[in-house]
C-alpha cells in the first residue's frame, strides 16, 4: 500500500474514475474489499491443501498484500449493489418467462416505460433508455423481429462471410460478440466478422475483431468538439492562397490548401475524412456517432434494417449530403425488395427509431474504462517504468494519453418524429454501472479523459493491411464500405485494454508483444525502439498496458 | 507348512493383490464439484459472499497476469503437471482441479504451442501467417486453429457453457469457406462426465446382449430402456448392421458431440486441443503417429505442427482438464418463482410427455456406478462422481441423471441435414443427430447443431424425420399451450452467480 500511495500522489492519468455517489462507493469498495478478503481468508482448507497450493503463483502475489480495514459504509454499498444486480436478474427472468408465454416481443411498449413498471422504481429518462438499450443489447433476435433477410434464401439466410455492405447476417445478439471481460467487452477470436466479403470465402473479406465498447460516450462528445475545432480553423475568409495545418489539442490532422476563391484542396488529409469530421468508431474510423455505428451493426450482423434509413430511402431515394461513406454504403446495400421491406423478409420497421434511440443511449452511457495497478511492489515499480517507456519510445505519439472535453452532454434525437424533444444525456450524471465523467483536476474547467488515441488514422504498413477484399458483384449501389486505403487504421483507443485480446483489427496477435511487433508503416520507428529495449523494459511496458482496464463490477451472467 | 500358515500366506498374497489392484489411484475419491457449479440453486444463497469471492478471484487473476507479463512463464510453469506426478500422488485432486480450471480459462499463446508454424510449407494444412497462424475455417481433420482458449467458445451462461452463434466452429472444411465446412455450435459442458458414464454403462449393456445372443437370433436391442433397434445375427453369428438403430456397429454408445462420435471426455479434450487450439497433447500424438493430415507434416516428429514447441500438452495437463470438466455439476431445474407461472410450467411438463418430446428427450436415465478414471486409458486418478448428483444432506439411493436425452441418434429429416456426412460416419447419417440433452437448455441458446434457432420455439419447429409427429402435435397446440411448454423448458437452467467475466 505504501507503493500504491506513492503512485497515487504522482501527477499523471492515474485515477480515471472519479465518479460520484453510490457507484463510486461500490467500486471503491470492490477494490478495498478484494484486499480485505485476501487477507481474511487465505489460510483455508487442510494442511495438505495448503502445502499443495504453496507454490501457486497467486500466493506469491497475495503475500505481498496488506489488509486495510473495511469501513462499514462501503460494505453496505456493495451489499446494496449486489441486491440490485440480483433483482435485475430475477426481473429479467420473469420477463423471459412472460415472453415465453406470449410470443411477439419487441413491441413499441417495450421501450423505457414498461421497464419502469416492472421494476416498480422511478427512473430518469436516461436510465429508462439505458435499461431498454441493455435489453436490446442482450436480446437474442429471431426472424420474428426481422433477423436476416429473404434475399436469395429463406430468412434468416445467415452468411458467416458478409455479402458486401449488405452484411451477413452472422449472429443473433450484440452480446454474442461483445462480452469478453464483461458486458460490452470485446469479442474472442472465433467471433470475428468477415465484412465486405463475397458471401462465401473468409479470405475474400475484411476480417474484423469485435472491439470493446466501454467509454464510447466520451469519445462521441470529444469527436464532436474536435471536429468543430478543425472546421473552425477553415472559417477565415481567404485573401490569398495559403496552406493551413489543422491542429486540435496538439494533434495534427493534416494540411488543407485554401484558395482565394473559397475552394479548398483537401488531398493533404489522409488521417481524417475530407469533411473534417472525426470518426472515432470502427477499426478504420468510419462513424462519428454511436447511433450510426449501432445502425450499421444491426444491419450487417443481424440483418435488422433501420426504420430511419428505410423510410428515408422510400421518401427521398438518396441519402442527405452529410452522410458518412459507411452509412451510405449500408444504405446502398439495404436490399432490392419493396420500398417498405428492402430485405424481403416480410418484417417491416425492424429496428425502429425508438430502438435505435435506446441502443444509442445505452452505448453512450456505458461506464468509462479505468486504471488499476498491480499490487506487488516490484510490479508497481515495473508499471512505473513501463509507463515511462510508453512515452519515451513514442507510443504516446499516436496513442495520445489524454484529451479535454468541454461539454459533457449529448443530445440523442428521435429522427422520424421531430415533435419529440431530444433526450439530453449528461456523462457526468447519467452514466450507469461504473465510472462517470468527472473533473480529474478541479482547477481545470474541462473534463479530462484518458483514451490513449489521437483520433486519426495512420498508415500501418503493408504487414497490417487488409487482404485485398474484392468489390462484391451483384446489386447496384452495393459498395463494400468507405474507400479507406487498406493499410490505414484509426489509432485504437487503448483504454480498457486488459481482457480484450486477441489484438489488432483482425485479432491476429494473441500476445501484447505480438501486437506491438505487428505495427508497421508510420509506427515502424517506434516498433524498432520497442524491440531495441531490454526485455525487462518491454515486459514493464506490457505491465503498464495491462493496467488499462475496466472498473470491477461483478455481474450475473444470464 | 501347516494349513494355518498356508491360509495366512494366501491371505497376505490376496491382500497384496488387492492393494496392487487399486494401487495407482487408490480408492475412488469423491469429486468435489468445482466452485460455483457446486451451488445447486438458481442464485447463490449468500450473494454478498459470492460477490466477495468473485472480487478475490478477479484480483488474484489480474495479479497473476501482471506477473506473467513481467516474468513470462511464471503463470504457466506450475500448470505443466506431469502424469507421473499425478499417479504418484504428488499432485492431489484439489490441485488438479485448480490447474484444469486455469488451463480452461487462460489464453494460450505461441509460447505454449498455440497454433502451428506450418505457414510456407507446400501442404494446404495450415494458413499463411507466422505462428499461431489462426484461421476460422478448419482444414480437414487438422483443424484451424480458431480459438485461444476453451473459454473462447464455452461461456454462455457462465464458464463451461455453450457458445453463441458467432462462436460456431467450422469443422472439416477447406480452410477458407464456411459453406464447405461442417458448422457446429459449441455445446455446454456441464455434467459431461455423467454423460460419459451413462454411455459406458449403455455400451456394456449392449455388448453383453451381443455376447449372449445365439447365432441366427433376432432380439430387440435395449439399454437403460432405450431401444437401439434389433440385434440380428445370421447363422455364422455376423451382425446385421441394418437392423441396428441409432448406434454404431461396434455397439459403443458415444454420448458426446452433435453426431455422437466421441465416447470419453478425454478424447473430446484432446481433439478440441488439436483442432480448435493447435495444441498437441502427448496422447493425441501417440494416437495419431504417422497421420500427418491430422497432426501436421513438420520435419520434427516430436513437433509435427512445427511451431517450435514440443510436448505442448502433457498427459497430466489433459488429465487436469478432464478432472475440471468432470467436476462440473449438471444443470439444475428451477421452476418459476411466480405461482401462476409455476402452474403453467407444470402443465408444460405434461405437454412435454403427451406430445412425445419425452420419447427421445428421455427425462431421466438411471446410473448404476459413478466411478470413473480420469485417464489416460484406464489409468490415472479414480474419482467418484456421486457428489455431482446428490443433493446436500440427502445421502440415500443415487438419483437418476435428469439429462433429457436417450443418448442415441435419430433421423431428424432433410431440413436439419448436413450437406455431407461427418468424416468416418456412415454417409446415410447425414440426417442423423444424437438427441442433445436438454438440461440447462434455457441458459445454452442458440439451439441446434449449427445454432440456427434463437428461440426454443424455432428449435422445436426445425425438428423433422422421426420427430415430425411430435412437431406436428406441437403445431396443433394453441399459442397458450405452446407457451406452457416454453415456460417449462425455460426452467431447465443452470446455477448463476456473481462473477467477473474473464
Amino acid at each position: 500500500m505504501v507503493a500504491m500511495q506513492h503512485v497515487q500522489s504522482r501527477p499523471g492519468p492515474l485515477f480515471l474514475f472519479t465518479g460520484r455517489g453510490v457507484w463510486r462507493r461500490a467500486i471503491r469498495t470492490a477494490g478495498a474489499l478484494s484486499l480485505w478478503v485476501l487477507a481474511a481468508c487465505r489460510p483455508a482448507g487442510s494442511a495438505a491443501d495448503r502445502v499443495d497450493r504453496a507454490d501457486r503463483a497467486e500466493d506469491v502475489a497475495s503475500a505481498a498484500l496488506t489488509a486495510p480495514g473495511l469501513p462499514l459504509s462501503q460494505a453496505e454499498a456493495l451489499r446494496s449493489y449486489v441486491e440490485e444486480v440480483l433483482d435485475g436478474f430475477l426481473v429479467r427472468r420473469i420477463e423471459r418467462m412472460r415472453s415465453a408465454l406470449e410470443t411477439g416481443e419487441l413491441t413499441d411498449g417495450f421501450v423505457a416505460t414498461q421497464r419502469n413498471e416492472t421494476f416498480g422504481k422511478t427512473f430518469s429518462e436516461a436510465e429508462g433508455l439505458f435499461n431498454a438499450g441493455e435489453e436490446l443489447f442482450e436480446f437474442e433476435f429471431s426472424t420474428a423481429e426481422g433477423l436476416g433477410d429473404g434475399m436469395g434464401g429463406r430468412p434468416p439466410n445467415m452468411h458467416r462471410v458478409h455479402r458486401g455492405a449488405h452484411g451477413g447476417p452472422d449472429t443473433t445478439s450484440c452480446r454474442s460478440c461483445h462480452h469478453r471481460g464483461g458486458d460490452d467487452g470485446a469479442g474472442e477470436y472465433p467471433e470475428a466478422a468477415f465484412t465486405g466479403g463475397d458471401g462465401a470465402d473468409t479470405y475474400h473479406s475484411k476480417e474484423r475483431n469485435p472491439p470493446a465498447l466501454l467509454g464510447g460516450g466520451a469519445l462521441q462528445v470529444l469527436a464532436r468538439e474536435v471536429s468543430a475545432e478543425l472546421q473552425r480553423q477553415l472559417e477565415h475568409p481567404a485573401e490569398m492562397d495559403y496552406d493551413i495545418s489543422l491542429y486540435a489539442q496538439g494533434v495534427e490532422f493534416g494540411k488543407v490548401r485554401v484558395r482565394k476563391d473559397g475552394q479548398m484542396d483537401r488531398s493533404g488529409l489522409l488521417s481524417i475524412d475530407p469533411d473534417l469530421v472525426v470518426r472515432p468508431f470502427g477499426w478504420k474510423g468510419t462513424h462519428s456517432s454511436l447511433r450510426r455505428f449501432a445502425e450499421e451493426a444491426f444491419q450487417v450482423h443481424h440483418g435488422m434494417q433501420s426504420e430511419v434509413l428505410v423510410q428515408h430511402r422510400q421518401e427521398f431515394g438518396t441519402m442527405p449530403r452529410h452522410t458518412s461513406p459507411a452509412t451510405a454504403a449500408i444504405f446502398g446495400g439495404l436490399g432490392d425488395g419493396p420500398p417498405q421491406d428492402p430485405d424481403r423478409d416480410g418484417v417491416l420497421r425492424e429496428l425502429r427509431d425508438e430502438h435505435l434511440t435506446a441502443i444509442s443511449a445505452y452505448l453512450t452511457l456505458l461506464p468509462l474504462p479505468t486504471l488499476e495497478l498491480p499490487r506487488a511492489p516490484d510490479l508497481v515499480a515495473a508499471w512505473q517504468r513501463g509507463e515511462g517507456r510508453f512515452r519515451e519510445i513514442g507510443c504516446a505519439g499516436c496513442h495520445k494519453p489524454s484529451w479535454l472535453i468541454k461539454d459533457p452532454r449529448w443530445e440523442e434525437r428521435f429522427e422520424l418524429d421531430a415533435s419529440r424533444p431530444p433526450i439530453v444525456l449528461d456523462l457526468r450524471r447519467d452514466i450507469q454501472r461504473g465510472p462517470k465523467l468527472d473533473h480529474y483536476d478541479g482547477s481545470v474547467a474541462e473534463y479530462q479523459i484518458f483514451p490513449y488515441t489521437d483520433l486519426r488514422r495512420h498508415d500501418m504498413g503493408p504487414e497490417l493491411a487488409d487482404r485485398d477484399a474484392p468489390a462484391p458483384p451483384h446489386r447496384d449501389g452495393d459498395r463494400g464500405g468507405p474507400q479507406i486505403p487498406a493499410s490505414y487504421f484509426l489509432t485504437r483507443p487503448l483504454w480498457g485494454l486488459a481482457d480484450t485480446g486477441p489484438y489488432l483489427h483482425d485479432g491476429r496477435a494473441v500476445t501484447l508483444h505480438d501486437a506491438i511487433a505487428a505495427h508497421g508503416g508510420e509506427a515502424a520507428p517506434v516498433r524498432a525502439r520497442y524491440l531495441a529495449l531490454p526485455p525487462a523494459d518491454q515486459r514493464a511496458l506490457q505491465v503498464f498496458l495491462l493496467s488499462l482496464t475496466r472498473a470491477p463490477v461483478p455481474e450475473v451472467v444470464p | 507348512m501347516t494349513g494355518r500358515a498356508r491360509r495366512w500366506t494366501l491371505g497376505l498374497l490376496l491382500a497384496c493383490g488387492l492393494l496392487g489392484a487399486c494401487g495407482r489411484g487408490g480408492a475412488p475419491q469423491p469429486i468435489p464439484p468445482v466452485g460455483e457449479a457446486a451451488q445447486r440453486t438458481l442464485l447463490p444463497a449468500d450473494p454478498y459472499e459470492d460477490a466477495r469471492r468473485a472480487l478475490l478471484q478477479r484480483q488474484l487473476r489480474r495479479e497473476r497476469l501482471f506477473r506473467e507479463a513481467y516474468e513470462p512463464g511464471s503463470l504457466w510453469a506450475p500448470l505443466r503437471v506431469e502424469q507421473g506426478d499425478i499417479d504418484a500422488g504428488r499432485v492431489g485432486l484439489p490441485r488438479l482441479l485448480d490447474i484444469g480450471r486455469d488451463l480452461f480459462a487462460l489464453d494460450h499463446g505461441p509460447a505454449q504451442g498455440l497454433g502451428n508454424g506450418l505457414a510456407g510449407r507446400t501442404s494446404p494444412l495450415a494458413g499463411a501467417r507466422p505462428a499461431p497462424n489462426l484461421r476460422h475455417v478448419h482444414y480437414r481433420g487438422f483443424g484451424g486453429p480458431d480459438a485461444t482458449r476453451c473459454l473462447s467458445c464455452h461461456h454462455v451462461g457462465g464458464d463451461a457453457g455453450g457458445g453463441f452463434r458467432s462462436d460456431n466452429t467450422f469443422l472439416d472444411g477447406d480452410g477458407k469457406a464456411p459453406g464447405a465446412a461442417l458448422e457446429r455450435n459449441p455445446r455446454a459442458l456441464l455434467g459431461i462426465a455423467l454423460l460419459q458414464r451413462l454411455g459406458e454403462e449403455m455400451t456394456a449393456e449392449l455388448q453383453e446382449q451381443r455376447r449372449r445372443a445365439a447365432r441366427g437370433s433376432d432380439t430387440p436391442l435395449v439399454a437403460k430402456g432405450v431401444s437401439f433397434g434389433r440385434l440380428k445375427l445370421d447363422r455364422r453369428g455376423r451382425l446385421d448392421r441394418r437392423a441396428l438403430s441409432g448406434v454404431d456397429p461396434d455397439l459403443v454408445v458415444r454420448p458426446l458431440g452433435w453426431k455422437g462420435t466421441v465416447a470419453t471426455v478425454r478424447e473430446a479434450v484432446e481433439r478440441a486441443l488439436q483442432q480448435n487450439l493447435g495444441l498437441q497433447s502427448d496422447g493425441w500424438l501417440r494416437a495419431h503417429r504417422g497421420q500427418p493430415e491430422l497432426i501436421g507434416d513438420g520435419p520434427d516428429p516430436a513437433d509435427p505442427d512445427a511451431d517450435g514447441v514440443r510436448r505442448e500438452y502433457t498427459d497430466g495437463m489433459v488429465t487436469a482438464l478432464v478432472a475440471y470438466l468432470s467436476a462440473l455439476a449438471p444443470p439444475i431445474e428451477a421452476p418459476p418463482e411466480v405461482q401462476r407461472f409455476a402452474l403453467y410450467a407444470s402443465q408444460g411438463a405434461e405437454q412435454f410427455q403427451r406430445l412425445g418430446c419425452a420419447g427421445c428427450h428421455v427425462p431421466e436415465l438411471p446410473l448404476q456406478r459413478t466411478v470413473v478414471s480420469l485417464g489416460p486409458g484406464r489409468g490415472g486418478p479414480v474419482v467418484d462422481l456421486a457428489p455431482l448428483l446428490r443433493v446436500a444432506g440427502r445421502a440415500e439411493r443415487l438419483p437418476g441423471v435428469r439429462l433429457f436425452s436417450d443418448l442415441r441418434r435419430h433421423d431428424l429429416g432433410e431440413g436439419l441435414a448436413d450437406r455431407r456426412a461427418d468424416p468416418g460416419v456412415d454417409p446415410a447419417a447425414r440426417r442423423q443427430w444424437l438427441t442433445p440433452p436438454l438440461w440447462g437448455v434455457s441458459a445454452s441458446g442458440p439451439y441446434l447443431h449449427d445454432g440456427r434457432a434463437s428461440t426454443i420455439e424455432a428449435a422445436i419447429l426445425s425438428h423433422g424425420g422421426e420427430a415430425q409427429a411430435a412437431r406436428d402435435a406441437y403445431n396443433k397446440l394453441s399459442m397458450v399451450e405452446q407457451g406452457w411448454l416454453h415456460l417449462y423448458l425455460s426452467g431447465l437452467d443452470r446455477p448463476h452467480h456473481l462473477e467477473f467475466r474473464k
